[in-house]
């Protein structure tokens, strides 16, 4: 199982990182948001390089709090950590906000509340 | 930590609240899954996760209750989860997770338990401290985030850990601690002036240990929340 552990795994871990600008974004110039954009991607591209799967983006403007969401899968927690520590030394969170969530893929996802429920269904 | 660093240890705060089930739920319900909880409680301990015990949170939160995990790494932690997603904990439980991977040097290597933190001082009910906080658009985020430490490091308030939560969750950082009676207003004090002078974005929580749960209206009298002396 494991990418949760310490060696790479065959379940990987999604994650679904919804994320918006803070206000200060609007206010930088041309130069230095592209700047930030490509030393952002970058980090990125050495996560990928270490197994990270950028699936898709996604406009959630119109249903969400936040702007966009990206789904990613991970074949290691550490992966996802270390980018998260080097987007925060590149200043990614002064000028983005985010909200996330992560889990392990499962192939049964009713499983252990059809068991709950069978068991519940024993005791009654 | 690095891209092949060793997995980080992990921390984990539940609060919960009960469901209409649990109100409704017939006796041998009660008894038949809560001793399921305590088997899945068993399994955690032997995959090494600690727990703080649990904390009534009514008084400082929508919550009816609190508790703290340090785990080894991630997957003790969803195995155990899952363990509980069978034995039918949620089902009387609507739950708010949070978790995070350890900040390097934020705590001692093992957590100190509500036992020890009662011997220590003499508690009749020590206080469980869940605080959150973002801080990393700070240009002092480091100087911020020590001092927020450092109060949770003084004397009478144990630090359990430190860890990043942004992976799971729209808050930063969070810490638990465990903090003497007697000491909680003055650590409250010194949070809220660090928060005030470096402008810290910051929520606490604060929870009294408890030894029975509370199901529906009712004391579990007739056993401990975590059936078992070793962890309390």
């Amino acid at each position: 199982m494991a990418g949760f552990g310490r060696e790479p795994m065959t379940d990987p871990i999604g994650w679904i990182n919804h994320w918006r600008p803070k206000d200060a974004w609007y206010y930088l110039a041309t130069p230095e948001r592209r700047n930030l954009q490509v030393t952002w991607e970058d980090i990125r591209h050495v996560a990928r390089a270490d197994g990270a799967r950028l699936l898709g983006q996604y406009e959630s403007r119109a249903n969400s709090p936040f702007a966009r969401f990206s789904i990613w899968e991970f074949t290691r927690l550490s992966t996802l950590t270390a980018m998260l520590a080097a987007l925060e030394d590149a200043e990614y969170y002064r000028y983005f906000v985010e909200d996330n969530v992560l889990g392990r893929r499962t192939s049964e996802p009713y499983a252990n509340y059809d068991e709950a429920a069978r068991l519940t269904e024993e005791s009654a | 930590m690095t891209m092949q660093g060793v997995a980080a240890s992990i921390g984990f705060v539940a609060l919960w609240n009960k469901t209409d089930a649990e109100y409704r739920a017939s006796a041998s319900d009660e008894w038949a899954t809560t001793a399921r909880i305590q088997g899945a409680f068993k399994a955690s301990r032997e995959r090494g996760n600690v727990s703080a015990g649990l904390f009534a949170s009514r008084l400082g939160s929508p919550y009816a209750y609190m508790t703290f995990w340090h785990c080894p790494d991630a997957l003790s932690l969803v195995d155990s989860i899952a363990d509980l997603e069978r034995a039918g904990d949620f089902k009387f439980a609507d739950s708010y997770h949070v978790f995070g991977a350890r900040i390097s040097g934020s705590c001692s290597t093992v957590m100190r338990v509500p036992g020890d933190a009662r011997a220590d001082h003499g508690l009749v009910a020590p206080t469980g401290l869940f605080v959150q906080w973002n801080v990393s658009a700070r240009p002092d985020r480091a100087a911020a985030e020590y001092e927020v430490l450092e109060v949770l490091a003084t004397d009478g308030c144990e630090l359990a850990g430190a860890y990043d939560s942004r992976l799971s969750s729209s808050w930063e950082r969070f810490a638990f601690a465990i903090a003497a009676e007697a000491s909680l207003e003055q650590v409250m004090n010194d949070l809220r002036r660090v928060a005030d002078r470096r402008g810290v974005v910051m929520r606490t929580l604060v929870g009294q240990l408890d030894r029975n749960y509370r199901f529906a209206s009712h004391i579990q009298g007739e056993r401990p929340w975590l059936d078992s002396d070793e962890n309390r």
